[in-house]
Order: C-alpha cells, then structure tokens, then sequence
C-alpha cells in the first residue's frame, strides 16, 4: 500500500492513556531529520490492516506500549526472532481489533512478515480512558525516538 | 445444567455467556459484558468542533470511518452547516471501504471457522490457504477505498467539518476502479463458498431498525425506520429509545417501546429489500434471503449480499465522481453554537452521535449510541428461543450454536487498545 522501503509504524490508542506511546513517538521523530525515503506511519488500532500498512517494505520498525511485567516506562527493543516466538501466544482471540501476537502469526504463516522487523515497546504503567501519557512513559519517547533515529543512520550506513 | 463461557472468542471484545437450565426449562440466559466502560464521551468535552471527528475516529479501530461520519454529521447538524453532494458522494464511498473490509473479515475470519469445524483461522491457513488470500484480497480493498478516500487505511485524516481536507486523486480513483472490477472472481467464488454452508434453522421475528434514505440502501440520511411501519427523524432517535445498564454489563443495553430489536445487516436487508442492486439482489435470491427473512444467523447471509451491493454501488459512483470531477471547496466557518444529531449505517448497524456546543465551538455534551449496545438485549431474545429448542441435546452442541448465534450479530464489544502481553523466558 506504502511504497517505501522503510517504515516506522506506530500502534496504539492516543485515547488510551500510556497506549498512546506509539504516536507520541512518531510525533517527536516526525521533528528530526531522517534518512530520505523513510516514511513515519500512524497504525492507530488497525488490527490486521497492518499486513497491507506494510506490504513492500522491507524493513519495519514497530512501537508500542506493551505489558512485559517490567516497571513503568522500560523500553525493550524485540527483534523479529522473539516477535516470531510472540506469535504464537492467544491464536483465537479477536481478530478486529487484532493483537500484534495475531498479526504476526497470521503475517507468518502467510509469508506476509517484512524481512527485517523491530518492536520498540515500552512498559506501560495506566491503560485507561483518557488522554496524556504517564509520566515514566512521557519519558521513554524521546529515548526511543533517539534509539529508532539511530537504528536508521546505521541503516544508512549499512547501505553504503 | 449451567453453562459458563467465558471470553467468548471471534467476536470483538470481551463478553461472557451464562446459561443455566433446569429440567428441560431454561432458567437463565445472559450475556456479561465484562469491558472497561469507555469515558470517551466525557473526553470530549471542551473540545473544539474542528478537533472531535478526529478524536472519536479513536474510539474503535474496525468502525473508525463510522464514528468519524456520524460525528461530522452531528457536528454539522448542531452547528447548522450543509455539505455539497460531492462531499456526501465521497462520504459514502468512505463508508462503502469500511462496511467491505469489516464484512469480509467477518465473514472469512470469525464466522467460517464454525462452520468449517475449526476453532479459528489459524487451522485454515494451513488448509484453506486460497480461502486466507482471497479473504485479504478483499479486505485490502476495503482498506484501499479508505486510504484513498479517508488519506489513511484506518482513523481518516481528510473527512473534515463541512467537506474534505484533501481529495483523491483521479489516477487513485481510476485504480480503485479497475481493481473493483478485478475482484469479481474472488466475489464469485465467495457467493458459491457461502451458499455451501449450512446455517442453523431458526426464526424468530423481531422489531428491524435502519435508517432509511430517500430512494437508496441504508448508508448515510435523517431518518429512522422500524419493520414495525412507523419513521422518526434522526434527531428523535435518542428520546425514542430507551438505554440501560443492566447490573451485569458495563456496556448499555437499549430498547424502543420496552421491546429489544435489531440493528445491521439483515434489518438494512429487511427494511430495504427492494432497494437492493439487481447485482446483490440476485444473490441474495440464491442464497434464500428474502425481504420476509427473520432468521438472526442470516445475517452472515445479508452481509454478503451488502458486500456484493458495495461493489457494485463503489462502481458507479467512481464513475460518477470521475465523469463530473472533483473540485476543491472552501470548508464553511459556521457562527455561534448549537446542538445536533447524526446517524449512518456502519458496519453493524446504526450508529448514531449527538452534541452540542457552545457559542466559540467547543463542545459542552455528547452521546453516542453503538450498534452492538442496541442489540444485546435482542440477542438474549434469541437465546431464550434458542436454547429450550435445543433441549436436551448434548451441551457442546448447545455452547456451539449459542455461540455462533451471538457471532452471527458480529458483537463489537471493544476497548480499543490491543496492549500486547510480552513474556519474557
């Protein structure tokens, strides 16, 4: 759908409390100066729409905030191997609203998955109804976005 | 005998189902709904007319085109603003990609499944792998028809108050015209799994509700019909129906006369039979649904007919948006506040928002009434006929059909967030 070759997708809820890290984090990137030919992506809660968001490309940077039993506001960086593990977990659970453990089965077992994939996740601390992030995860954004800024000039360079 | 299913999976959200039954009576049946309750409407307050589209798109990520019409649609009501027929031509197309991509996915993901005999997709990738790729095959288009239209597959950006931000393009539109055309094979061969399928016998008439157009098939317009022969304008739609929180449920139940009806598929199909495309109403023929069809599981039924009837309307109106073209238009800057109130057809049924704002535009009240809240009460109408029926047969093939009822309805329970669980070993 997106022709480029990289893309950093967002995922969340800004209604959501701290599941709104996603798009604070393409918001802060969407200031910096990137690669060219990279493309910022606001995935909101698309489900499986994430399988034609990033069809083409072939290098995904996913962020989120997730639930990993970790204090509030730890960022994690999952690589493809351990979002493939990820996968396989709730198989039948909705799949509207489609968890990104649903997705990535169903992107791995139908060969849809890009050939490099990042998860940037942050631990969230309050998923509730409201607006504005938490502050240990308001802190986490633009850590991540230096993270992500930085995984992109390596890229670049690896290019060369 | 009690019969305790929690979590029930393929629909969206989190619901429980109870039932628990005496000798050879049924002495309680009831759906628990176990979501957080949603603040959403309090979270609009303050907020700026131009802003609270945009805000409401949030709340589900399956009917954000949905919540985004109704919503401008109120917006323009309470603040006395009208929209160009371009602006409600494209609307509709907005809203055609998302009823599409909704209706496939249901379709293919949470209702074949039980009629398959599997327990979700999962196995069906396995087995069935065309029926996977012809199902995101559509479902991609549903969301293309957002992208180009909306400027975003999910939670639009160019629906605005009073027309559109950005339009499509002309060569965007002529894409999505020729790959509509396309996808007729894959509609075939949809049409002719369907009509294999077997749905369970059942009949139990009930009140239908849509809205009712003009001279078209239920999407977008200002009036409310009931299969009971009476219409009321949009704007009456909440003193009409009664809304109530049972003591089990975070979610709102809603009557009309004390009595439970029906929203979606079939009450459009129902309500509007006749207004069907020749396209959509053949298949319908074919595939048993009348304009008299009472049966709830054939709503899988009728939203195959509406995924055909789409097609063929997204057809001619690329047509016509190309042949008259696309302008630009000032977006209208309204005087002073108001209230108001707006419904479309969203993939579930009807859904209808109401606000109003003050005298600078910010937005001082809000309602919004969803299609699944106005049919959980009926869909416990249903299993209080259902289930004695059942008696006394074996208690997974009670579960079974209980559940694929409830799945018939496509229930959209949503919280809106898909934290992901990481377990680290």
């Amino acid at each position: 759908m997106i022709l480029s070759d990289t893309l950093v997708i967002g995922l969340g809820n800004p209604l959501m409390g701290d599941d709104g890290f996603g798009l604070a984090v393409m918001a802060a990137l969407e200031e910096r100066a990137l690669p060219p030919g990279m493309v910022l992506l606001d995935g909101g809660t698309g489900g499986l729409s994430l399988l034609h968001l990033w069809e083409g490309a072939g290098r995904v940077i996913l962020v989120d905030a997730a639930d990993m039993d970790r204090p509030a506001g730890t960022i994690c960086h999952v690589g493809r191997d351990k979002l493939q593990t990820l996968a396989g977990n709730s198989p039948t659970l909705s799949l509207h609203h489609a968890g990104l453990a649903q997705v990535l089965a169903i992107g791995r077992e139908l060969g849809m998955l890009p050939e490099r994939l990042d998860l940037f996740a942050v631990q969230a601390e309050s998923v509730v109804p409201g607006t504005g992030l938490s502050p240990p995860v308001a802190a986490a954004v633009e850590k991540v976005a230096d993270s992500i800024q930085a995984e992109l000039s390596g890229l670049r360079q690896d290019l060369k | 005998m009690k019969i305790a299913v929690n979590h029930l999976t393929r629909i969206e959200g989190h619901a429980n189902l109870v039932i628990n039954a005496g000798d050879g009576t049924l002495e309680e049946c009831r759906l628990e709904v176990v979501e957080t309750p949603r603040f959403f409407e309090a979270i609009l307050l303050g907020r700026h007319y131009s802003e609270v589209a945009h805000m409401v798109a949030r709340i589900c990520g399956v009917c954000s085109h949905s919540h985004t019409l109704a919503s401008l649609t109120a917006t323009e009501r309470a603040l006395n603003l009208t929209v160009s027929d371009q602006t409600l031509n494209l609307r509709k197309l907005l809203a055609f990609g998302e009823i599409l991509q909704s209706h496939v996915l249901h379709l293919y993901f949470m209702a074949l499944p039980d009629y398959l005999g599997v327990p979700s997709l999962f196995p069906l990738v396995q087995t069935h792998r065309d029926v996977v790729g012809r199902a995101l095959r559509l479902k991609k288009l549903g969301n293309d028809l957002c992208n180009v239209v909306g400027g975003r597959p999910v939670h639009p950006v160019t629906p605005c108050v009073g027309g559109f931000a950005a339009l499509p393009g002309r060569a965007e539109l002529q894409d999505l015209r020729q790959r509509l055309g396309e996808a007729l094979p894959d509609l075939e061969e949809t049409i002719d799994l369907f009509a294999s399928l077997d749905l369970p016998d059942f009949l139990r008439e009930t009140v239908y509700l849509s809205l009712i157009p003009e001279s078209e098939y239920p999407l977008l317009g200002d009036t409310v019909t009931f299969s009971s022969g009476f219409s009321l304008p949009v704007a009456e739609f909440e003193s009409t129906v009664s809304e109530y929180l049972p003591e089990r449920s975070t979610a709102k139940y809603a009557l009309v006369n004390r009595q439970s009806y029906q929203v979606g598929p079939l009450a459009r199909t129902r309500n509007a039979f006749h207004r069907l495309s020749p396209m959509a109403r053949k298949v319908a023929d074919a595939l048993g649904l009348t304009a008299a069809s009472a049966n709830p599981f054939q709503n899988l039924t009728a939203r195959l007919v509406e995924v055909v009837q789409i097609v063929d309307q997204s057809l001619h109106l690329i047509d016509n948006l190309l042949l008259d073209g696309l302008r630009q238009e000032t977006l209208p800057v309204p005087a002073g506040g108001g209230c108001g109130a707006g419904a479309v057809e969203a993939p579930r049924g009807l859904l209808y928002h109401r606000y109003s704002y003050d005298e600078d535009g910010l937005l001082t009240g809000a309602n919004c009434i969803i299609p699944t809240a106005q049919n959980l009460a009926n869909i416990e109408g249903d299993l209080q006929v259902l289930i004695p029926r059942l008696f006394p047969g074996p208690r997974e093939e009670l579960t079974r059909q209980a559940e694929m009822l409830i799945r018939a309805y496509d229930p959209c329970i949503s919280c809106s967030t898909h934290l992901v669980k990481i377990d680290f070993v």
